[in-house]
């Protein structure tokens, strides 16, 4: 049984909150507007330092009141299986979970006896919102396909929150995305870490203090994208050359900037400095630099995976996570010494030539290897049966004699994924102090027949199954003609 | 690691021992036998004599020196079909020298035969075997196209391709040279959104090149000698595609047609009543809102279950409940997956996922076994367990549409196969490094 330390938990979870936040700072408060004597005040925009997070969450959950799980078989997703477990959720977080725990008083008691009780799954590298159905050029919002270099563009600024494919998303048991720029440039742009809740604009979804992700590629897709164009790159040394001058002018550009902070903490009066000109492109990649954004990288090959892991070390960063990383079984002591996460399929594979070696056993040899693994969907499909695709990558391991668990594979789907993308220190987990997002499934999640019954975001339930919504929950879909036409109910 | 590398050793003499079956009896005894029609048999004994089933019930009398094999809490099912698939005739699918499912010939379009490109070593083969797989038909069409990363910078346009694609062929999976069961099931067409795009940029144009199509081929029909002179007026199709069509016109083969919206579906039936044609519709994402009339026409629908999102505006009211909807109202439903070859074994997940939203689960069973060989095995021996057939079977080691089970032993045409992939020798590979 894991409980509360109360108050500690609460000024650490603070500090992490604001480390985990953009840039490592606060939203908008520069405290420096009314400085600077007769100069007048610059826009926000104007200085990275006023602007350090321009599109802030305006997620609110709703009161979630005192919910008790009973009887439920948990998984944790801290490895831990919990029979005839308890899960204790009060205002959006989970505040105790273990076997028969006494009930409070007042609580809203859910019997889930004879049910799973898991961590909210949590989709790693999904195209929702960016690529909304249906999927015609005017929702192709994914990839800006005009440069190699765009880590200038933000996938939040493309996300469509009217995508049916959020609902059926949640029905399956997704309750955090991060929502990622398509894979044709060598930076591709920033993700976006959202929950999945109804909204009327990115901002009411955003993941509240979730880092930025810069999306990269490797290998076939910029070089195919950009050589067909007759231009830079059109082969893999050239990706190569792509990362690495981009990584030379980024690291010009922090030192700009640093400089720029440290002789306005020096200044006095009205010796304020000027802030150097804003370049968006060299803010994101100089994020990464001091640590803020993590890379995302789309790749496949174990060749390539080691390349970019020597690139991070010749420049100073991280590669938090390889995505799609169907060789990852080839280089597991290497992803395991540097702490890189891969997100994989269990089934998808020779769709080209860099994803012919991909095996259905990645993720589990990868995982009893001591690396990171994730199952991810890349898909609006797939999303729907993270579990069922986890559960392949499971059956294909214990044929290999891995002995994998259920308690271990549920975290490729909810800790790993948490973790690759920043939010494990929030969600992810069972864990007293964390985030409510808990899935009630009727059974074995890993279960081709096993549907989710109830589906928590912090700790309010986004979805019933036994009370499904009257209306559809995308404007797209509501008020659409449908059966009623053909079954001779149309007319009044 | 030691204890992996064990355990695969030991794999591996099993695998070596399994070989093809000879002259040999295997008595599976004890397991549930799910049948082609979706009947079930529990505590069954399925006895191989020879490649050749002569047994397949509780209480069959084991002969001596029979090789048993334990059965209890295990289910035999026939060999899976996958209904609409590019197995065979892709390796990878964005290299394009080894993707012969592309077609695109304007003079060669109904006529294009793609059992003349199946490739019986291609490493998908193998994979959907092992899968549990044993028949395949290899469908020129593109009805269940999905993921593999369109949105990668590819295009997934169908402008200027032809509106016929070709005729399907049966395959079987089993490792041998010569694949092919019953090349030109028919004829393959879209009737939609991407109809209309090849049409010129309307269904309705679609209709009309149809139509044209099958009055030139009766003209051309009754009037082959004066074709063979010069001496008709000029036919829509090839000399190629207009004999292609013939068994279409006669009603001796179906169209297999890829639609999706209520009213195109609709718009397919009449065309069949007037055109007095043999119809399989594919797709029919929208069909659940027209099942009484599919079930009145008496046409078979290939269908796959977890199409459940607007993707196209002709889908709008795709859901997971089709299969369970048009198999209620008496709609012969079989069921597939991606059209994508690399996915053929993820057939029995799409099952699956049908009977988890109300599909009786021994019907979802033989929607997948023994409802595609009626349709499209004749003579062959798949899709059902029968005594003095040759064996075309997997033994699963539980429920054959649970992830979490794997086919444990698999027949086809009466050989044991390999469940050897080219997935597996490199994950063995690595764990032995």
């Amino acid at each position: 049984m894991m409980r509360s330390r109360g108050g500690r938990w609460l000024v650490t979870g603070l500090a992490l909150l604001l480390a985990g936040c953009a840039t490592g700072q606060g939203t908008g408060h520069s405290g420096d507007k009314d400085k600077g004597g007769d100069k007048q005040a610059l826009a926000p925009g104007l200085d990275a330092a006023s602007s350090r997070d321009p599109f802030p969450s305006r997620y609110k959950p709703a009161a979630s009141g005192l919910v008790v799980l009973t009887g439920a078989t948990v998984l944790t997703g801290t490895g831990a299986r919990i029979e005839n477990g308890t899960v204790i959720i009060r205002d959006g977080r989970i505040e105790a979970v273990g076997a028969g725990l006494p009930v409070p008083a007042g609580a809203t008691i859910v019997d889930a006896a004879g049910r799973w009780v898991t961590p909210g799954i949590i989709d790693m590298h999904s195209h929702l919102g960016v690529y909304a159905s249906p999927a015609v050029d005017a929702h192709s919002d994914g990839n800006e396909m005009t440069d190699p270099n765009t880590a200038q563009v933000w996938a939040e600024h493309s996300v469509w929150p009217q995508d049916p494919g959020f609902e059926r998303a949640l029905r399956g048991g997704v309750t955090t995305l991060q929502l990622l720029p398509g894979s044709a440039n060598l930076f591709g742009g920033r993700s976006v870490t959202v929950k999945n809740v109804t909204a009327r604009n990115v901002m009411e979804m955003k993941f509240p203090g979730a880092p930025y992700g810069l999306k990269m590629a490797c290998g076939e897709n910029p070089k195919r994208v950009y050589g067909d164009k007759g231009r830079a790159p059109g082969s893999r040394m050239a990706n190569v050359a792509g990362y690495r001058t981009a990584w030379i002018e980024a690291a010009e550009y922090r030192r700009k900037w640093d400089a720029y902070y440290k002789e306005k903490q020096d200044a006095k009066g009205d010796k304020q400095p000027d802030p150097p000109k804003r370049d968006l492109q060299m803010e994101t990649l100089a994020g990464v630099l001091s640590g803020d954004i993590l890379v995302q990288n789309h790749c496949y090959r174990a060749d390539e995976m080691s390349v970019m892991l020597e690139v991070a070390r010749e420049f100073g960063y991280r590669v938090t996570a390889f995505h799609h990383a169907t060789e990852a079984y080839k280089i597991s002591d290497l992803l395991k010494q540097d702490n890189v996460c891969i997100a994989t399929w269990a089934h998808w594979w020779g769709f080209k030539m860099e994803a012919y070696d991909g095996v259905p056993a990645n993720a589990a040899m990868v995982h009893r290897a001591g690396a990171c693994a994730v199952i991810h969907s890349d898909d609006e499909t797939l999303i729907q049966y993270l579990p069922k695709e986890a559960a392949q990558a499971m059956a294909e391991g214990n044929y290999l004699g891995l002995g994998i668990r259920e308690e271990e594979a549920i975290s490729w789907i909810t800790a790993n994924p948490a973790k690759a993308i920043g939010v494990q220190d929030k969600t992810g987990t069972l864990e007293p102090g964390k985030m409510a997002d808990v899935v009630v499934w009727n059974g074995n999640p890993f279960s081709i027949y096993t549907l989710a019954d109830l589906v928590y975001i912090d700790g309010v339930p986004q979805f019933d199954r036994a009370h499904p919504p009257a209306e559809p929950r995308s404007d797209f879909e509501l008020g659409q003609a449908g059966a009623e036409i053909f079954q001779g109910k149309g007319a009044k | 690691m030691r204890g992996f590398k064990q355990m695969l050793l030991g794999g591996a003499v099993l695998l070596a021992g399994l070989g093809h079956a000879g002259a040999e009896t295997i008595a599976i005894q004890g397991a549930t036998l799910v049948n082609g029609s979706g009947v079930s048999t529990p505590d069954a004994t399925i006895i191989i004599k020879d490649g050749i089933v002569t047994a397949a019930a509780p209480g069959a009398v084991v002969p001596a020196g029979a090789t048993l094999v334990e059965g209890k809490g295990k289910v035999v099912t026939p060999g899976l079909f996958v209904s609409s698939s590019d197995i065979g005739i892709e390796e990878v699918s964005a290299v394009k020298e080894t993707n012969d499912s592309n077609a695109a010939n304007p003079r060669i379009s109904v006529a294009y035969d793609p059992s003349y490109a199946v490739n019986p070593a291609s490493s998908l083969i193998p994979l959907a075997r092992a899968g549990g797989i044993t028949r395949a038909v290899v469908m020129p069409a593109v009805a269940f196209g999905d993921g593999a990363h369109i949105h990668d910078g590819e295009t997934a346009g169908h402008v200027d391709e032809p509106l016929f694609q070709g005729q399907p062929a049966l395959i079987h999976l089993g490792a041998a040279p010569d694949i092919v069961v019953k090349p030109r099931l028919g004829v393959a067409l879209p009737f939609g959104e991407s109809a209309a795009s090849s049409a010129g940029g309307s269904r309705a144009l679609s209709v009309a090149i149809l139509k044209a199509a099958l009055e030139d081929v009766r003209h051309y029909a009754a009037n082959k000698g004066a074709y063979n002179q010069g001496g008709t007026r000029e036919y829509s199709l090839s000399r190629l595609d207009l004999d292609a069509l013939l068994p279409v016109v006669r009603g001796e083969a179906p169209l297999f047609l890829a639609v999706h919206r209520a009213a195109d579906i609709r718009l397919a039936l009449r065309l069949a009543r007037e055109e007095k044609l043999r119809l399989v519709l594919m797709g029919a994402e929208e069909g659940w809102m027209v099942a009484g009339e599919i079930a009145a026409a008496g046409v078979p629908v290939i269908i796959k279950p977890t199409t459940n999102l607007p993707g196209r505006f002709e889908t709008q009211h795709a859901r997971l409940d089709n299969a369970a909807l048009l198999e209620k109202a008496g709609v012969v439903v079989i069921l597939t997956g991606s059209a994508d070859g690399h996915y053929a074994n993820q057939v029995r997940f799409q099952a699956g996922t049908a009977v988890a939203y109300g599909m009786p689960r021994d019907k979802a069973l033989a929607a997948i076994t023994g409802r595609p060989a009626a349709l499209f095995g004749g003579a062959d021996s798949a899709g059902q367990v029968a005594i003095g057939k040759p064996a075309d079977l997997v033994l699963w080691g539980g429920d054959p549409l649970e992830p979490m089970v794997l086919a444990e032993r698999v027949f086809i045409n009466g050989a044991e196969q390999s469940l050897k992939t080219r997935q597996r020798a490199l994950e063995e590979r690595y764990l032995k490094r």
